[in-house]
């Protein structure tokens, strides 16, 4: 496998040279190669330098993904550990932004793990909590409110 | 700190990995959160793929009601707590907030089929969500009925479908739930193995299946055979397991879905078992009269570490049968009905 470089450059001017594996796991960067000339620059005009490097950071750990029938125990459990460890670090807007990045270049893998992070952190808030979040208004009625909550009362209890 | 604005396809995505208990207080959110746990069947599929998958063991106990199980394994002594009951009001009682008497529970993919003595209805119920679907059976009923539900797995629409079985030897009838219409399936050909319809038969798959002996061999020749009944094709098969599975009598044998991966067949009399693949807990459940010392109820947790714990079940179990443990794993799935508009039912 030749290992070439691939150099893309962030919404706000960073440049990132990476090799050309680790591009690939950005599905819309392998479209933008095959009809790139050779050496150019490939312009990400959808995201930052700061969430681009973070990306980057995620990708090259990535880059050797094990598969499903992997018998190394060992390996996985040292890259679930340092994707817990890389996503503990990050507040919540990073998140986000990183979802919308991760959306943008078509990288699946980071897309469902930070999805998955903020389903874990939304699962246990209030209503109150979750709308603020997302910036969602309330539309329900006081009296529908209160027939979901009636709803749910009778359902397992946690 | 401001958080930008995710679009709906991404916020769906987050959803989607929601462990499914949590939807409850999700639905409260906003009408287009209540709609999408409730209703969305696109969503419903996502989310099956996606979420982690929790195993929530339940027991049917003597009072006719579902009740959850909770194995605590942390702390210096790990507990079995049998959590209240679930409940599951019946529509047609005059009472007011009346319960269904479940004698029998059948579970499959997070639906859970409950029958009840004398009782010319069958339910088929989604405790996580509240949802449910009633089936009278009128004429068809008899007191010897018993139901098993499934799906074609090969079919990328999961259409869901019942099976009667019953004591009297009549015809075995299915009910389609997308055109809620029944057929009698005449041609069926029963497999040649003593097995009961009625009790350890697990669903995998869309599929059901039961442990048997073939009727043709006799001992020592006897094996045990898995038997399958396909929803997909409507027809029975079955394959005989490998010794050292003879026995010589044949009791009541237990059978067990581990994750909704594998089977696990576990033969012994009056044992039933669940193993918890992200707990990393078996759980095994002995009834009274197994052993002639012991007049109680036990289970025995084996944790991560191998090591056995006995514990008293505490639960008292229809007519002294050993207890049922359903390896139940709660999801939002729906069953699509004839016609365009749901209802829900209490």
């Amino acid at each position: 496998m030749s290992s070439n470089k691939i150099l893309l450059t962030s919404s706000d001017g960073e440049s990132f040279e990476i090799d050309e594996a680790v591009a690939r796991k950005f599905l819309i960067i392998v479209h933008m190669m095959e009809d790139n000339c050779a050496g150019e620059a490939i312009p990400l005009e959808n995201v930052t330098g700061d969430i681009l490097s973070k990306i980057i950071e995620y990708a090259k750990m990535h880059v050797n993904e094990p598969s499903e029938e992997d018998e190394d125990e060992e390996a996985k459990k040292n890259l679930d550990s340092w994707d817990a460890k890389f996503m503990e670090k990050l507040d919540l807007e990073t998140i986000f932004k990183i979802i919308l990045a991760a959306n943008y270049l078509n990288f699946e893998g980071l897309l469902g793990f930070a999805s998955q992070t903020v389903a874990d952190y939304i699962k246990d808030k209030t209503p109150e909590e979750v709308r603020e979040i997302f910036n969602i208004e309330n539309d329900f009625t006081p009296e529908e409110e209160e027939e979901i909550r009636k709803e749910n009362a009778w359902t397992f209890n946690e | 700190m401001t958080l930008p604005e995710l679009p709906k396809d991404l916020v769906e995505e987050i959803l989607s990995f929601v462990p499914a208990t949590s939807p409850k207080r999700l639905r409260s959110t906003c009408k287009g959160w209540n709609r999408l746990f409730k209703d969305d069947k696109r969503f419903t599929r996502k989310h099956t793929e996606k979420a982690a998958k929790q195993f929530q063991p339940l027991t049917l106990t003597k009072n006719y009601r579902i009740c959850p199980i909770n194995v605590n394994l942390h702390g210096t002594s790990p507990s079995l707590e049998v959590k209240n009951e679930v409940s599951l009001l019946d529509p047609h009682s005059k009472n007011s907030a009346p319960q269904f008497n479940i004698d029998r529970v059948f579970h499959c993919d997070g639906l859970l089929l409950c029958t009840s003595q004398k009782d010319s209805r069958f339910v088929v119920w989604n405790p996580l969500t509240g949802v449910t679907k009633w089936i009278e059976l009128g004429d068809r009923y008899n007191e010897g009925m018993a139901f098993i539900l499934g799906y074609d797995n090969k079919s990328c629409n999961k259409s869901y479908k019942a099976m009667s079985f019953n004591y009297l030897d009549k015809d075995s009838e299915i009910y389609e739930f997308s055109s809620d219409s029944w057929r009698v399936i005449d041609d069926i050909i029963k497999p040649p193995h003593y097995m009961d319809y009625f009790r350890e038969c697990f669903s995998l798959k869309g599929n059901t299946y039961w442990l048997g002996i073939d009727r043709r061999r006799r001992p020592p020749d006897l094996r045990i055979t898995l038997i399958k009944f396909d929803f997909g094709t409507e027809k029975f098969g079955y394959v005989s397991l490998p010794p050292p599975c003879q026995v010589h009598g044949f009791e009541a044998s237990n059978l067990s879905v581990v994750g909704d991966k594998k089977l696990s067949v576990l033969v012994h009399p009056r044992l039933s078992f669940l193993l918890d693949e992200e707990k990393k807990v078996f759980l095994c459940c002995k009834s009274k009269g197994w052993m002639e010392e012991e007049d109680e109820d036990n289970v025995y947790i084996v944790g991560e570490d191998n090591k056995f714990i006995l514990l008293n079940f505490g639960v008292e179990t229809i007519g002294g049968e050993s207890p049922i443990i359903i390896n139940y794993v709660p999801s939002l799935v729906q069953i699509e009905l004839a016609g365009s508009k749901r209802k829900t039912d209490y």
